[in-house]
């Protein structure tokens, strides 16, 4: 009897602090019109279509959503990015590693009409590394001038200003540049994306790439990963990918996802 | 169907705003906090362009009738209006002062629908940082030599307080958090909400519950028909246009709003015809709407806010994530949302001739009976206001220091101009921004 007792009392602690995925905090952080909040938004919806409670939470900022997180007692997930990870040394993990939902080259996209230039201005997002890019620049023999902006849309801004002959920039940058007659030299992925050949075929120095991803705590995170990995193929989802020209991560186990962000996350540091 | 619920709202408060000497439209944005933080991006703009189109409107009513302007802009009115109600012709001058508001509308829309024509195939390059620095130093001059009486120093302390206020938290070109001395809170920088309300509500409301001009109100509006204000206007639509126009182009000027365009139209009309306070009125309110959309089409275009209302919108927009460019077809989405705010501007024209007199008649009745009343009643519902955001952004307690802290320095701020301070305050990171970067390609 007493046994029984303690059982339900040990389960009902269990219960109280590792909740299951029906019922989460879900921490909405970045701009409204950037990616973080167009996928906090999207999986908060696709997750409620499959009858989930989640309760939104508005953090703004990428950095306040992840002090939350590693406060917050209740059950709480968040979209993350590996640069973003290394950059606050949160590092994705087993114990909050939900599940990877697309991995990216970064795009080195340049103004072709002035590509000829003794020296190159730079434009990037404030938080990338750019010291490959720049020696791989500088190798060809053009000086590097390096013009930092708040986020990847005024980096494309900068650029169609004419603040900058070339940018650093993710595959999103990518597509509305291309769509307004801009071309890219390489990208860091592996393979040739939107076009652009793999960064391989240039030079064998190693670039970062990007890894999107969700991470959550206090939750049973196979359930959550099971439910994160549906909303990965809803309306909603099918569509930004298609519009972004992404091919989200499917077909690998969550240690073999969990490895390919640590390696992006590498890349970073 | 949303859209049109947001311009009711909009009409509504603007109404308001137009009728209550120094409430106006920056205290109502601010005072409607907590319902547009919720909007989107076209449904502030909608809102936006009600308030300010309806105050147009409605601040030549207290202005005709009492000789009380309900905004900087009814000046002219607040002037040549009364003459007016002296001889029972108040509904006249209002009447034809609405119309003639309709047509520096159109006039407006047009004029802009025209110049977006030619500027939009070249917007990108408005986004060059050079440019912007060009702009937000016109912006600067403006600032430093035009608000409080071109007193420079006074100024210019303003301009240094606004600017060091926006440091702390992070910077738009590099990475990790300044100035926020040991204060987590203050990462994120210092809010909005509380710099609007101490720097810039408080003292405006200060100012005229010290005026409380309450005792002289008393409205008296006796019917005149239509036909005879058709008439009426007919006689005089060539100052209309020529209103409309001059109102248009000085709607461009910075820091000016439309106070420019209302008083040039009005100087023209008292040299051409000094003796006709119908053509001198007339003109000066169809240069009012007309401006009012000029005065948009940088912040619009290019994100650079030119009037101190458009300082707290543009705060607003951001807010919810609005960036001119940040779009994959700029020229197609630039014309369809001018031609959509054109046509909703010109609608919103007509709503307001016919919802905001009744109301407006309503909102008059409330001034008379207590003014002072109201204000203390506004500041209790700023400090709710202040109250519920800081909840909302889990700085409840930096909201509270910064609305006391606030508030007393504006109760000495008072009888000066704090439009210098809240500009920079709101303009100053982007301001370092576009420098650093001017800096980083130039040198």
């Amino acid at each position: 009897m007493n046994k029984n007792i303690f059982f339900a009392l040990l389960m009902s602690v269990f219960v109280s602090t590792t909740a299951s995925a029906e019922s989460i905090q879900w921490l909405i952080n970045g701009s409204p019109g950037g990616t973080f909040h167009k996928r906090s938004t999207l999986y908060i919806e696709a997750l409620e279509q499959q009858g989930v409670a989640v309760e939104a939470l508005n953090l703004k900022k990428g950095s306040r959503a992840v002090e939350y997180l590693k406060t917050t007692d209740k059950p709480a997930a968040m979209v993350f990015i590996a640069d973003f990870a290394a950059e606050l040394n949160f590092l994705h993990n087993n114990d909050n590693f939900v599940a990877a939902e697309y991995v990216e080259g970064l795009f080195l996209c340049m103004n072709d009409s002035k590509k000829y230039s003794n020296t190159i201005t730079l434009g990037a997002t404030k938080g990338y590394n750019l010291d490959s890019f720049v020696g791989y620049l500088e190798s060809t023999g053009k000086d590097v001038k390096i013009v930092r902006y708040e986020n990847s849309g005024k980096v494309l801004q900068g650029v169609l200003g004419g603040d900058a002959i070339a940018m650093v920039t993710n595959q999103k940058g990518a597509v509305k540049y291309q769509a307004k007659g801009g071309s890219c030299v390489f990208n860091t992925s592996q393979e040739t994306r939107l076009g652009t050949p793999s960064v391989t075929e240039f030079t064998n120095k190693p670039f970062p790439t990007n890894a999107s991803t969700v991470i959550a705590v206090n939750t049973d995170i196979d359930t959550l990963r099971t439910a994160v990995k549906a909303a990965q193929g809803s309306a909603g989802f099918v569509k930004w990918h298609t519009a972004i020209k992404m091919t989200p991560v499917t077909g690998l186990s969550r240690s073999e996802e969990l490895a390919v962000v640590n390696e992006a996350e590498a890349g970073w540091k | 169907m949303t859209e049109l619920i947001v311009v009711l709202l909009g009409i509504l408060c603007g109404t308001a705003a137009g009728m209550l000497p120094g409430i106006g439209i920056t205290v109502t944005l601010v005072l409607m906090w907590p319902i547009l933080y919720t909007f989107g991006i076209l449904e502030l703009i909608l809102y936006y362009m009600a308030l300010s189109a309806t105050v147009q409107y409605t601040g030549t009513i207290p202005s005709v009738f009492f000789g009380v302007p309900g905004e900087s802009n009814s000046v002219p009115a607040s002037i040549e209006g009364p003459k007016f109600t002296r001889k029972n012709l108040a509904m006249l001058a209002i009447g034809g002062c609405q119309l003639s508001s309709i047509i520096g509308a159109i006039v407006g829309a047009a004029l802009t629908l025209a110049l977006l024509y030619f500027l939009i195939p070249h917007l990108q390059y408005f986004f060059n940082s050079t440019f912007k620095l060009a702009l937000y130093s016109l912006v600067l001059v403006f600032l430093i030599f035009v608000y409080n009486q071109g007193r420079v120093f006074l100024n210019l302390f303003l301009i240094a307080i606004g600017f060091s206020l926006a440091m702390p938290g992070e910077s738009m070109v590099e990475n990790g958090l300044r100035y926020t001395f040991g204060f987590y809170d203050l990462s994120f920088g210092i809010p909005l909400l509380p710099v609007l309300i101490g720097f810039l509500v408080v003292p405006t409301i200060l100012k005229n519950y010290e005026k409380d001009t309450s005792a002289k109100l008393t409205v008296n509006a006796i019917a005149i028909p239509s036909r005879k204000i058709l008439v009426w206007l007919r006689r005089n639509i060539a100052s209309v246009f020529r209103g409309s126009v001059i109102g248009y182009f000085c709607g461009f000027v910075p820091g000016m709003g439309t106070d420019l365009g209302t008083n040039s139209s009005y100087a023209l009309e008292k040299k051409l015809h000094p003796l006709k306070p119908g053509k001198q009125l007339l003109s000066a309110e169809s240069a009012n709407n007309s401006g009012v959309l000029a005065s948009w089409l940088p912040l619009l275009l290019i994100g650079i806010p030119i009037t101190s209302s458009e300082v707290i919108i543009y705060g607003m927009l951001t807010n919810a994530g609005w960036n001119p460019l940040e779009i994959t077809s700029v020229q197609d989405t630039m014309t369809n949302m001018f031609l959509t705010l054109s046509v909703w501007y010109v609608i919103i024209n007509i709503i307001v001739l016919i919802v905001a007199w009744p109301f407006a008649k309503k909102v008059a009745n409330i001034i008379t009976c207590n003014y002072n009343t109201l204000i203390i009643s506004t500041l209790v519902v700023l400090y709710f206001v202040n109250s519920y955001l800081g909840y909302l952004d889990f700085r409840f307690a930096l909201y509270q220091i910064c609305f006391f802290v606030f508030c007393t320095f504006g109760y000495f701020l008072r009888k000066h101009n704090s439009m210098p301070l809240i500009f920079m305050f709101i303009i100053a990171l982007d301001f370092e921004a576009v420098l650093t970067r001017v800096w980083q390609i130039h040198f």
